[in-house]
């Protein structure tokens, strides 16, 4: 499995995990190519439907990323995002399709290490689990 | 207020008056075999037969007797309580006298004028006093509310209608607030320039008579210095409490950036270097950033900070030091005792209809902007002019976005005349322009309108019948499509200038209003009058009334008469100093009222509505008028109209079927207003019915539920009717509560076919042959199987 | 005692039995209905129960989704239950717990004992999944 270059999308929210992302680049550190940023106003934006779209589509993993708890510019959206990643996490956990492919981690902005850890961490973590089980039954 | 406050009575002590009315009563009833059955009644304490209850003698005798023996409850066997109850009210009114229950039996009109068989009539006259006795056990005294009457008076926008109630109402002594959210007042008015029927300028206000002259500009009327007038500019209303008589407002005032030092010198205005569309000339020409309108009131600058860069160049050259850049909004409270919305109109926008090309083509104008252009303070100084041309032709185009399903039904009312007056202006300045009107009708009613359509006829003003269709451009002509229904063909016309009539609608402060204060609006979006009839300038709650352009389309003339109307209005109510409140109204049982909101839902007055946070339904009295509509559809039974209670109504029910010999006893249920009015009628004109129907009176036929109809039937009756207003024309809106309620106990009773015994008859009071016919009828129905 | 139960009283002494149809305009007879299919799990019809007859259960029916008839797709949830479907590797047996802050997913469970039929939940419900049933049952056999 080690040629298998998983498809990882990346739902960061516009105020700290962007621009987390975006020190990171400034700061010319190196993170996997596997990873695809989508830029939301906020976590809490996030919606199931995206992320079962996403995995519909043949997306291998899915990393909501967000402000720290706490600091969330919305009142409590990464609060809800986290909510709603670990209610799907069950679901897809129950059918099968395995809840580990879907990961939510917070960072602030002046966090760029912990955005690559954990985009790093996830492309490992997939590359793990091989490709979207579904995809490969199609 | 009452909620939670189920009236303990104490025991009744009961008083029976039978009248003979000179013998119109005892001619057919035998009144004193009556009298010695009741005087043998449970709590009955005394019953005596007189000639004339009404005169004066007896009148007083009866007082007499009701303090001697310390009656406590009134039974009154006489002609119609609509015709005399007041009268014996009065006298105990007058004495300090509270009688928990005074109920007058009907046995004049309902028996002795309209029944021949005097033992049948004797009876009925017997069983219709054993039920006025049994309900009048259960009476309870009505808590009277009294509020002392805040003396002075609100007026909400400050156009034509609202500165003549608010100068009207000030004449008449009272304290006036005139609140107008622009900086200056005038409305739409201030900006048509010229006014029909009396081709002058628009803004004529009544003046002072002690002054010369009948009228006056409103900016020479001296209305800012005006006795008793607050006028608060820049100025909206936040909320408004409390009820009629004594109303909390809170008002919000914007700051000017201007302080009271400004003498209008306009130094400031010359240095501006921000320039901002003048909303004053409907966005066609610009003005500075520190501006005043055309003959402003209050005379002073204001700064439009939307615009302003605040570069503070205005504050440099002031020579009065009259530039406060520190301001901000400040709150104020007000207390009235009542309310004046005059909110007023806007002109429906014709980009709306792509079809007209409004804002697409320059040269597509409405009739409000063509009066800017013809006035002289407008964007050309009042000449005709675009591009330095004037116009070789013109064509109006009228009704657009009225009289249409899609944008407003309603006729304007308004727009036939602006482009008669237009018309007739153009053509005695510009005599060579062409001008073509196209109509569906030519609306002109009003004194001196017809005239202005006869004038434009002399000055060759064509009108061309038919709805024009399109306007499209073609070599920098405009080419408006329409049909011609003379010459029954389809029309191009090659025009200069086209003038969209657009029609009339409520202005967004209007419906804001209606919002905040809880008014309902009408299918045409304006704010609906209690009654369109008789009602046009109340509206739904007591001590807040409408006039001009807040309740529909209305040009000067009619605003003017609107406002004085309303001012009038106003001042009748402020001319008490407390308002009594004796209407019947309903109790809510807090134990048993759990919230669920069917009472808010029926009450045709927003008056019952439930607290969100108690889950409790909470009664506004000033708004309630009684129907007991809430009361017939609470399905908890928490709610009960006080006096018509169901235990009431069971009562009364029961006490007249009790002798119900040979099982043919019909019950009647009749409304106070139009119901009573037919049947006392039907007595007056002696028109005869059988003697099964007995009728017990509500408020409104609203109160009724299916289990008073089904309530009758259990206790023997033969059949039961309704009589009440026509349908539309309840005076309780309570709408089809007891259409659905009757349909509800029909429904239940066709399962033993009774349901042909159950019937609902509307009339309007003059209908008394109609109401006689349908009695007949009605038994004749219930008797037959 | 409330109108309805006064009303079959009343009819019983009259000697009515069987069921009523109530006209449309009157609330307080009859008994709620509940429409899953259009249900959006906004939980409005718990808040505005005045009776505490209707629970808004945060629990996620997953095995029961893929009983129900199809539906036209037109809601939201409808797209992600054909999501689900479409990613289903195994068929699952739990219904899962949604959390606190997650809005939209659910199931409305009625108490009819406590029903009173006023029908504001009807005037609540966001997806029209709520409706009084206008019928009135008196008993007693036809």
């Amino acid at each position: 499995m080690s040629d298998f270059e998983p498809k990882i999308i990346t739902f960061c929210c516009n105020y700290c995990s962007y621009v987390a992302a975006d020190t990171a680049g400034t700061r010319k550190e190196h993170y996997p190519a596997n990873v695809e940023l989508l830029r939301l106003p906020c976590s809490g934006k996030v919606d199931i439907l995206y992320i079962l779209e996403a995995f519909n589509k043949g997306v291998d993993g899915v990393l909501v990323t967000g402000c720290r708890k706490e600091q969330c510019h919305f009142m409590e959206g990464n609060y809800k995002a986290e909510a709603k990643v670990m209610f799907l996490k069950d679901i897809l956990d129950e059918i099968g399709f395995g809840g580990n492919r879907l990961h939510v981690q917070f960072m602030s902005a002046g966090e760029p290490d912990e955005f690559v850890r954990a985009v790093t961490d996830m492309t490992a973590r997939i590359k793990e689990l091989g490709p979207n089980p579904v995809e490969n039954k199609k | 207020m009452s909620n939670n406050r189920v009236q303990k009575s104490p025991k009744p002590k009961i008083g029976v008056f039978l009248c003979d009315c000179g013998n119109e009563i005892s001619r057919i009833i035998n009144t004193q075999k009556i009298n010695d059955s009741l005087s043998k009644e449970n709590d009955v304490i005394v019953a005596e037969v007189h000639r004339h209850l009404c005169d004066s003698h007896t009148l007083k005798r009866l007082r007499r007797i009701v303090i001697d023996n310390q009656i406590n409850s009134l039974v009154i066997g006489g002609c119609s309580p609509q015709l005399h109850l007041e009268t014996f009210s009065k006298i105990f009114r007058e004495a300090n006298i509270n009688l928990i229950g005074l109920k007058m039996v009907n046995i004049r009109e309902h028996c002795s004028w309209v029944h021949k068989d005097k033992e049948k009539a004797t009876d009925k006259a017997a069983a219709l006093l054993n039920g006025a006795i049994n309900k009048i056990k259960a009476s309870k005294e009505i808590e009277v509310v009294e509020t002392k009457v805040k003396k002075a008076a609100l007026v909400i926008g400050a156009g034509v209608a609202g500165t003549n109630a608010a100068l009207e109402l000030a004449k008449k002594g009272i304290k006036t607030y005139l609140v107008e959210k622009n900086p200056w007042i005038g409305g739409v008015t201030a900006q048509v320039g010229m006014a029909f029927p009396t081709d002058d300028c628009a803004y004529c206000i009544g003046a002072r008579s002690e002054r010369s002259g009948i009228r006056k500009c409103f900016y020479r009327a001296g209305l800012e210095s005006y006795p008793n007038l607050e006028i608060m500019t820049n100025t909206t209303v936040k909320s408004v409490e409390g009820k009629v008589g004594d109303f909390r407002v809170t008002i919000e005032e914007y700051p000017t950036f201007i302080n009271e030092d400004c003498v209008s010198c306009g130094i400031c205005e010359e240095v501006c270097p921000i320039e901002a569309p003048d909303t004053f000339n409907r966005g066609l020409s610009k003005r500075k950033a520190i501006y005043k309108q055309f003959e402003a009131v209050p005379n002073k600058y204001i700064i439009d900070f939307d615009a302003c860069n605040v570069c503070k160049k205005c504050e440099e050259v002031c020579p009065e030091k009259a530039i406060d850049f520190s301001q901000r909004p400040k709150k104020h409270e007000l207390e009235v005792g009542a309310i004046v919305v005059a909110t007023g109109i806007s002109e429906f926008d014709p980009s709306a209809l792509t079809r007209y090309g409004y804002k697409k083509y320059p040269q597509v104008l409405t009739q409000l902007d063509l009066g800017r252009y013809l006035d002289p303070a407008g964007p050309t100084k009042g000449e005709l002019s675009f591009n330095d041309k004037t116009p070789e032709s013109i064509v109006m185009i009228q009704c657009v976005g009225s009289r249409e399903k899609e944008q407003n039904s309603y006729c304007s009312r308004l727009c036939c005349m602006m482009a008669l007056k237009h018309a007739t202006l153009i053509k005695k300045r510009y005599p060579n322009t062409k001008i073509t009107i196209c109509y569906i009708d030519i609306r002109t009613t009003g004194e001196g309108y017809e005239d202005w359509y006869d004038r434009a006829r002399d000055l060759e003003v064509i009108f061309m019948h038919g709805k024009a269709s399109e306007v499209l451009e073609k070599n920098g002509k405009l080419i408006v499509r329409t049909e011609d229904v003379m010459l029954g063909e389809a029309v191009e016309l090659k025009t200069d200038l086209v003038v969209l009539s657009a029609g009339i609608e409520s202005s967004q402060e209007t419906r804001e209003m209606a919002g905040l204060l809880g008014l309902e609006l009408n299918k045409d979006n304006f704010i609906k009058s209690l009654d369109p009839k008789v009602r046009g300038l109340d509206t739904a709650k007591w001590g807040i009334f409408i006039c001009g352009g807040s309740r529909g389309p209305t040009d000067i003339p009619e605003s003017i008469l609107q406002a004085n109307a309303a001012s009038s209005k106003v001042s009748s109510l402020l001319a008490r100093d407390k308002i009594v409140n004796t209407r019947v109204y309903p109790i809510v049982d807090n134990e048993l009222c759990d919230g669920c909101e069917v009472c808010q839902v029926k009450c045709g007055f927003s008056a019952i509505e439930v607290d969100k946070e108690e889950k409790k339904a909470k009664l506004n009295r000033s708004s309630c008028h009684g129907c007991g509509v809430c009361a017939a559809n609470c399905p908890n039974n928490a709610v009960q109209l006080l006096n018509y209670e169901d235990e009431a109504i069971f009562a009364e029910v029961e006490g007249i079927l009790r002798t119900n010999g040979d099982g043919k006893k019909i019950v009647g249920f009749i409304c106070s207003e139009c119901g009573y009015a037919s049947s006392d009628l039907a007595g007056v004109e002696r028109f005869n019915y059988p003697e099964s129907i007995h009728f017990i009176d509500l408020p409104c036929l609203g109160r009724i539920s299916a289990i008073h109809i089904l309530k009758a039937f259990e206790q023997g009756a033969a059949g039961v009717v309704l009589v009440g207003c026509m349908p539309g024309r309840c005076q309780y809106n309570s709408g089809n509560s007891p259409k659905d309620n009757i349909a509800l106990a029909k429904e239940v009773l066709k399962k033993v076919k009774l349901n042909e015994k159950v019937k609902l008859y509307n009339f309007c009071g003059a209908k008394s042959h109609e109401f006689a016919k349908a009695m007949n009828d009605f038994a004749t129905i219930v008797a037959s199987n | 005692m409330r109108k309805s139960e006064l009303l079959v009283e009343v009819a019983k002494n009259i000697g009515i039995k069987g069921t009523i149809n109530v006209p449309d305009g009157l609330w307080g007879y009859g008994k709620i209905k509940y429409d899953e299919g259009k249900c959006i799990g906004c939980s409005k019809c718990e808040v505005n129960c005045s009776e505490g007859a209707i629970s808004f259960e945060r629990i996620f029916d997953l095995p029961k989704i893929y009983e129900a008839e199809k539906s036209d797709g037109s809601l939201k949830k409808d797209r992600i239950v054909a999501l689900i479907k479409s990613l289903t590797l195994k068929k699952p047996k739990n219904p899962i717990n949604v959390p606190e802050l997650v809005e939209g997913y659910g199931n409305v469970k009625i108490d009819l004992d406590k029903c009173i039929g006023c029908g504001n939940c009807q005037r609540y419900c966001t997806g029209k999944a709520l409706k009084v049933e206008k019928i009135l049952e008196i008993g007693g056999g036809n």
